[in-house]
């Protein structure tokens, strides 16, 4: 697997050289600072109102982890969601509409490592971008109590979506050369695993807790609150590795369609 | 070296290789020939592992290309059709990323790829990015990037095809110095290409080989026939049906002008200056000889006999 350092690294060379990255984290960045100011200023407003009105709200919990980093990560789970397609529908969609994957695969190097190159080269900018974030609890830490534990694990919950939802984008790139087409197969996917749920009310028992295990949002939700819970791990290593398998799967059956 | 034995490729209903089989010998420079459409750039994709045939086999140095796929990538290198490179790296940069995905060691990497620049005439755009770099310049990285890791095979397809006169010596000067140190297998169209930088060719047309391991003995015994061209006043299909009574092969015909009935005609198969003076004598008793020319039949007729180009597709 050698030479899966070197795809990563040159994968990584041409996300930092490219501009959609800058733009994608610049709007990222935007869209999150502004929402944990909205939600900042609220949460002090709050502490503010509880604390002159007679502590009326004592038995609430009115820490900064559920006024202010409990709905931020649901709002960049969200914002995950939009964005992450958009990092990936590069990676193989280019390379086949360009030509540069017929000198890759006949170098001596596996699809497989092909595949972790590219995975983890944009794992690596998701991690710098849920990295940079963690300045808000820093400042938050500075004027108040911020609880880190909960934290970890909303952003372990953050990191599990992004790269679930990564490993489904490179599959969706792996079966056209038009990265639009590439980027919609990714949401169309990734909606229906996360709207799953809601039409779980409607079916008969069994199968509705199926689909409720299926459904990304639910596995979500408890890791942002500060569960970790080994079920919701399990998900989303085992949902990634089912894409990763399609796409091996889909790259070997491109070769034969050629 | 190669060894290709009862190769086919079909897409759907179309058949793009039929019942392909040759060899090549190690440190043999052979050329794949053919007109465009041909199934040649299939051949070559196959035996660089980046499309499977349909049926039969191809071996490297007696590993079958699906089978050994990784084995047979290390021995390698390839040049495709249309040479497509990571644009927003530099050539340099390039380089050394191939450099290492050929598993070259670390040490030597870079001394290789700084010697390869230098052979390949691209060590002044190092620092250039390759979308920067003219078709040729991207042409010569695709041949270093080919030479890279020192393989023992090189496929090149079609390496000279939409360069400039003096980018295409560059790159034949650069593909003639491998010759002897590998075993090189080229596409190309180019008759005079073939025939300068190859020991031998085979010729395929509509995927089928027509004409197989001409060695240079041979291509000159086949070039040197003597051939008539003769311009002659007449009857397209009764001058034709009558020189082809007489024996003779008519290779070539093109039409001067219709109006005046007047073809050029190349006729082979009169190597002596009797057969020469008989054929003249005829066509000058029955119709109008305007001009007799004394040609060699030049690589460009041979490949037009054996690939099955008649008189009326040129004409």
């Amino acid at each position: 697997m050698r030479n899966l350092k070197y795809i990563a690294r040159m994968e990584l060379r041409i996300y930092f050289t490219t501009p959609i990255i800058y733009i994608l984290a610049t709007v990222f960045f935007g869209i999150c600072g502004y929402i944990f100011y909205d939600l900042f200023v609220n949460f002090s407003e709050y502490s503010f109102r509880a604390i002159n009105l007679d502590r009326m709200v004592l038995n609430e919990n009115i820490s900064a982890n559920t006024l202010v980093f409990m709905p931020l990560f649901s709002y960049m789970g969200f914002f995950l969601l939009l964005i992450v397609p958009l990092m990936t529908m590069r990676l193989f969609a280019e390379e086949k509409k360009i030509g540069t994957i017929e000198l890759l695969v006949t170098y001596p190097t596996t699809k497989a490592e092909i595949l972790g190159g590219k995975f983890v080269a944009s794992s690596c900018v998701l991690v710098l971008m849920l990295g940079a974030t963690f300045i808000y609890p820093v400042l938050t830490g500075m004027f108040g109590t911020v609880y880190f534990g909960p934290l970890l694990s909303g952003y372990l919950g953050l990191l599990l979506q992004g790269l679930t939802i990564m490993s489904i984008g490179i599959f969706s790139s792996s079966l056209t050369e038009n990265q639009i087409v590439s980027a919609i197969i990714t949401y169309g996917i990734v909606v229906i695993l996360s709207s799953l749920q809601w039409t779980a009310d409607s079916i008969p028992q069994a199968a509705r807790q199926v689909l409720q295990y299926i459904s990304m949002s639910a596995h979500l939700s408890s890791l942002t609150s500060g569960v970790i819970d080994t079920r919701d791990i399990v998900y989303f290593v085992l949902i990634s590795a089912f894409f990763f398998w399609l796409t091996l799967r889909s790259l070997e059956s491109e070769r034969w369609r050629k | 070296m190669i060894q290709v034995t009862k190769l086919n490729k079909r897409y759907g209903n179309q058949t793009v290789l039929n019942d392909i089989s040759f060899t090549v010998k190690k440190g043999e420079i052979v050329g794949v020939l053919g007109p465009n459409g041909a199934g040649k750039s299939t051949l070559m994709k196959i035996i660089a592992c980046f499309i499977p045939a349909t049926s039969g086999s191809v071996k490297i140095d007696g590993l079958d290309v699906i089978a050994d796929s990784l084995e047979v990538r290390k021995r390698i290198g390839y040049l495709p059709e249309k040479v497509q490179l990571y644009r927003d790296l530099t050539v340099q940069k390039l380089l050394e990323y191939i450099a290492l995905i050929k598993q070259m060691p670390r040490s030597k990497y870079k001394d290789q790829v700084t010697d390869l620049m230098n052979i390949c005439g691209i060590a002044h755009v190092a620092h250039k990015h390759v979308r920067k770099l003219s078709k040729g310049y991207c042409q010569r990285v695709g041949i270093a990037q080919a030479l890279l890791g020192k393989p023992e095979l090189l496929i090149l397809d079609e390496p000279t095809v939409g360069l400039d006169p003096r980018q295409i010596v560059d790159i034949r000067r650069i593909i003639k110095q491998q010759s002897g140190k590998k075993t090189v297998i080229i596409s190309t169209h180019m008759l005079h290409e073939a025939s300068m930088l190859c020991d031998s060719v085979i010729i395929i047309v509509n995927g089928r080989i027509v004409a197989k391991e001409i060695q240079h003995g041979l291509k000159d015994s086949l070039f040197s026939n003597t051939c008539l061209r003769l311009r002659v006043q007449g009857p397209l299909h009764q001058v034709r049906s009558e020189i082809r009574a007489l024996g003779h092969e008519l290779i070539l015909q093109q039409t001067i002008s219709n109006v005046d009935q007047v073809y050029d005609f190349i006729v082979s198969g009169v190597d002596d200056s009797r057969s020469q003076g008989d054929i003249a004598r005829f066509i000058a008793g029955k119709w109008t000889l305007l001009e007799l020319t004394h040609v060699k039949k030049s690589l460009e007729d041979f490949f037009l006999d054996v690939t099955g180009y008649s008189e009326e597709d040129v004409s």
